[in-house]
């Protein structure tokens, strides 16, 4: 019953435009025992829903509470709404108030009036002021004459689907009172069944004796046809210690259900019985084309108000429809289910100019007349406007030179395109996914760093005398030497001797002119040149010496040749090695 | 060639080239059966066709069927391919116009919007390639410093300009590579769907919105048979069904 009442609260809350908050109770009179339901609803468009301050509560303790938020999009608005449920207990008979609840929003505070509530005396039924005085006036009453129950039916022969009032009597005589009673309903198969939830109580006297009545009804919608028969319902009135609890029941009650007539019977009925209007209307009259209007039908009437089912829309080619969604609004204070049921549409209009949206309609059978009524809503004129965000019209120039603008009847998306000469075929991999492209991006990085190197080493030579000597050293010394190749054996040690020491001063930057070999063996020593091959360059300038001074065969002149290319190249690398540390 | 197994009718299926099939969906198409040209459209994407010709004609197919989420789709699939393809861009617009949920990117800052605007002028090969231009043509300048102390001046400048545009260049790659890979954008396809406040049905968990066909959503995370996604420029997020929507990203 709980959800029953929370769905319905969710589906007919309208949204306030006064009031983000509303309050209200389930009763606004019970006893000492017994419980109310506050229901506090708090609508809006925030994402998180704010909390109700119940601060001012007054007499009462919250028993229970439960929460039940919803948040919806729809066309870019978003309407959210929590429902908070608290089940409160009255602490004190008498009039009592539930006091202003506050929802703070933004900062502002909003607030919802008192709601006044009378509590009566525990195990005391409600009862009218004309109760009569138990002390003074008590009859004598025989058994099972102080407590009783019916049931009966206010039509015993209705059509399929028609509503029918069953209503559950609990006669309880004057002066004899029970605790809260447990009412339990017959199961209602056959039936779509609402209990219409406030009871009813009225004095009625019966052969003397006065009681208080005490009406629960529902209302049923026979589902099947034919002989139905209505169990018997069942109240269990609690005892005390003294005496056992009572279990009263009432007499089953039969009701013969009747079918539809063929006759007459509308294409479009759909099953629903009673008496009904209806009536549509669309959020705006003037919108841009390709853009949502909401389409709102709302049936209201007389019977089975929530199965009801949505009017089949007109065809129309202009406009294209979307899915609906419904609400109920129930309404059985007269003792009859009455209410609305409204069916909400996004519709788009798909051309441009003065449209009109074309009645719908709606087939229903009205028991009380015995006969099917056809009603429709009147058609809804809407002006649709081109989209100024299309591309500017194209203009046309008439006979009278006129510039007049295209009116775009419709807009549509373009053709398909033709078969391309190749598809591709494939998943390829993105460049980005491929080591040639990064292999790409790698390789003008070094030819950077190259690029700088040889021109920082240019530059050096420009600068430094002594790295370009170095540098060239061994280069012209191998020069010295492929230019002897093919001279005389004296001419050959004599190169040697040239290229040797020419490398040789290089390396140590200082000038050839003037080097005497002691010295030269000098700055080598000073430049921590290993002794073997100072040992090596002492020996070959004593050889060449001789080969100079002295005569010495070809193959002499030739070995010392070798022998001082061998020499360079072992000193280069020494020099470099020495150079890296 | 591939091959492509296409039931052109009822009665008959044959091997045909990947052209012979799209000519025989355009004929479909042009003759108004829109559903059998979209069954040997999704043939050719099945069958491992990647062209953006192919995306817009299979979602003009979709649009004229009423099937405005796989409509959508298609149309950002065949833009992932071809951004600067005019008549794809109009109809995608023309079907987010017609998309019930109008769910508006947040303005960003101008270094985003630049980033966005490139992204939406060039693919994803296209803007590496013209990134891997800039950075030769950023090593060559740096070339010229080094080698021609005349035009230093001039090429370190050009430098700077260049490697800007190549950073704001590799941030967009990097963004878009990310995003697919972590954050791929989804449409949803079913008529509606319910977001939920956690990966179950309505017995688990509250339903937090509704969501309609043809809503481009990003999509965060999965767990089982449900999708986590979030809305383009609101704070809102939730689980939907699988089923519910479909990547854009076919890789």
């Amino acid at each position: 019953m709980l959800l029953v009442g929370l769905l319905s609260i969710l589906l007919t809350s309208p949204i306030s435009a006064q009031s983000p908050i509303t309050a209200r109770v389930d009763r606004n009179t019970l006893t000492i025992d017994e419980q109310v339901v506050l229901t506090v609803t708090v609508t809006g468009d925030f994402l998180k829903i704010p909390q109700p301050d119940l601060a001012n509560l007054g007499e009462f303790i919250v028993v229970s509470s439960s929460t039940s938020t919803q948040v919806s999009i729809v066309n870019g608005q978003m309407t959210s709404q929590g429902v908070y449920l608290y089940r409160l207990q009255p602490l004190h008979e008498g009039a009592v108030e539930i006091g202003s609840i506050g929802v703070n929003i933004d900062g502002q505070l909003y607030q919802t009036d008192p709601i006044q509530l009378e509590v009566f005396a525990g195990g005391t039924p409600i009862q009218p002021p004309s109760q009569t005085n138990p002390d003074t006036d008590a009859p004598t009453l025989s058994p099972g004459e102080e407590f009783f129950v019916k049931a009966q039916v206010d039509n015993p022969n209705p059509f399929l689907g028609q509503q029918i009032i069953y209503t559950f009597q609990i006669y309880q005589a004057s002066g004899f009172a029970f605790g809260q009673p447990d009412y339990t309903p017959p199961p209602f198969t056959d039936f779509w069944s609402q209990e219409i939830i406030a009871p009813l109580h009225h004095p009625e006297e019966i052969n003397g004796i006065t009681y208080m009545v005490t009406e629960i009804m529902t209302a049923l919608f026979p589902a099947n046809l034919g002989t139905i028969t209505i169990e018997p319902a069942s109240l269990v009135i609690p005892g005390s210690l003294l005496s056992p609890d009572i279990r009263l029941e009432t007499e089953p009650v039969t009701v013969e259900v009747k079918s539809l007539p063929e006759q007459g019977k509308p294409e479009d009925f759909s099953g629903a019985v009673g008496q009904y209007s209806i009536n549509a209307n669309l959020s705006d009259s003037e919108v841009v084309i390709n853009h949502p209007l909401t389409l709102r039908v709302t049936i209201e009437g007389t019977g089975n108000i929530q199965t009801l089912a949505e009017p089949v829309l007109p065809e129309m080619d202009k406009w294209r429809m979307f899915e609906s969604k419904s609400f109920t609004d129930i309404d059985a204070s007269n003792g009859r289910m009455t209410g609305t049921r409204t069916f909400e549409r996004l519709v788009v209009p798909g051309q441009a100019g003065e449209l009109t949206f074309e009645p719908i309609s709606f087939s229903y059978y009205d028991p009380d007349a015995q006969a099917y009524n056809t009603i429709s809503t009147e058609p809804i004129p809407v002006t649709v406007l081109p989209d100024d965000s299309q591309p500017a019209l194209p203009t046309v120039v008439d006979f009278n030179d006129e510039e007049q603008t295209v009116n775009l009847l419709a807009s549509d998306i373009r053709h398909i395109k033709p078969v391309p000469t190749s598809l591709n075929v494939g998943t390829a991999l993105s460049v980005a996914g491929q080591v040639v492209y990064w292999m790409a991006w790698i390789v003008p990085l070094f030819l950077v760093a190259g690029v700088q190197i040889w021109q920082h080493r240019q530059q050096r030579l420009q600068k430094d005398p002594a790295f370009a000597r170095d540098q060239r050293a061994k280069r012209q010394a191998l020069t010295i030497l492929d230019e002897a190749k093919t001279a005389g054996s004296k001419e050959q040690a004599a190169a040697a001797g040239r290229a040797l020491l020419g490398y040789l001063s290089d390396k140590l930057n200082k000038p050839t002119a003037g080097l005497t070999t002691g010295g030269l063996i000098r700055l080598l020593r000073e430049s921590r040149l290993q002794t073997r091959h100072i040992e090596r360059i002492e020996a070959l300038l004593h050889q060449i010496d001789i080969g100079r001074f002295a005569p010495i065969s070809a193959g002499d002149a030739e070995s010392i040749i070798v022998e001082t290319r061998r020499l360079i190249d072992d000193l280069e690398k020494s020099f470099s090695r020495q150079r890296k540390r | 060639m591939m091959g492509l197994l296409v039931t052109v009718s009822a009665v008959s299926a044959q091997a045909v080239s990947p052209t012979e099939a799209m000519t025989a969906g355009n004929q479909s198409y042009e003759a108004g059966n829109y559903a059998q040209a979209v069954e040997i459209y999704e043939t050719m994407v099945a069958a491992g066709i990647q062209d953006s010709t192919l995306y817009y004609n299979l979602g003009n197919a979709y649009f004229k069927q009423g099937q405005l989420g796989k409509a959508i789709l298609n149309y950002r699939r065949a833009y992932r391919l071809d951004p600067r393809d005019v008549d794809n861009n109009v109809n995608l617009a023309l079907a987010r116009s017609q998309a019930l949920d109008k769910l508006d990117t947040a303005n960003d800052g101008a270094v985003t919007n630049f980033v966005k605007a490139a992204e939406d002028w060039l693919t994803l090969d296209e803007a590496s390639m013209l990134a891997l231009g800039l950075w030769l043509l950023l090593c060559g300048l740096a070339i010229v410093a080094i080698l021609l102390p005349r035009f230093r001046q001039v090429s370190l400048w050009a430098m700077a300009v260049v490697g800007l545009f190549l950073i704001v260049g590799l941030i967009s790659i990097a963004n878009r590579l990310y995003n697919d890979y972590a954050y791929p954008p989804a449409v949803v396809v079913a008529e509606q769907v319910s977001v939920m406040s956690g990966p179950g049905g309505a017995d688990q968990y509250v339903v937090e919105f509704d969501l309609h066909t043809g809503a481009e959503v990003t999509q965060l995370e999965s767990h089982d048979n449900w999708r986590r996604v979030s809305l383009p420029g609101h704070d809102f997020q939730g689980w939907v069904s699988a089923d519910a929507l479909e990547l854009v990203n076919l890789n």
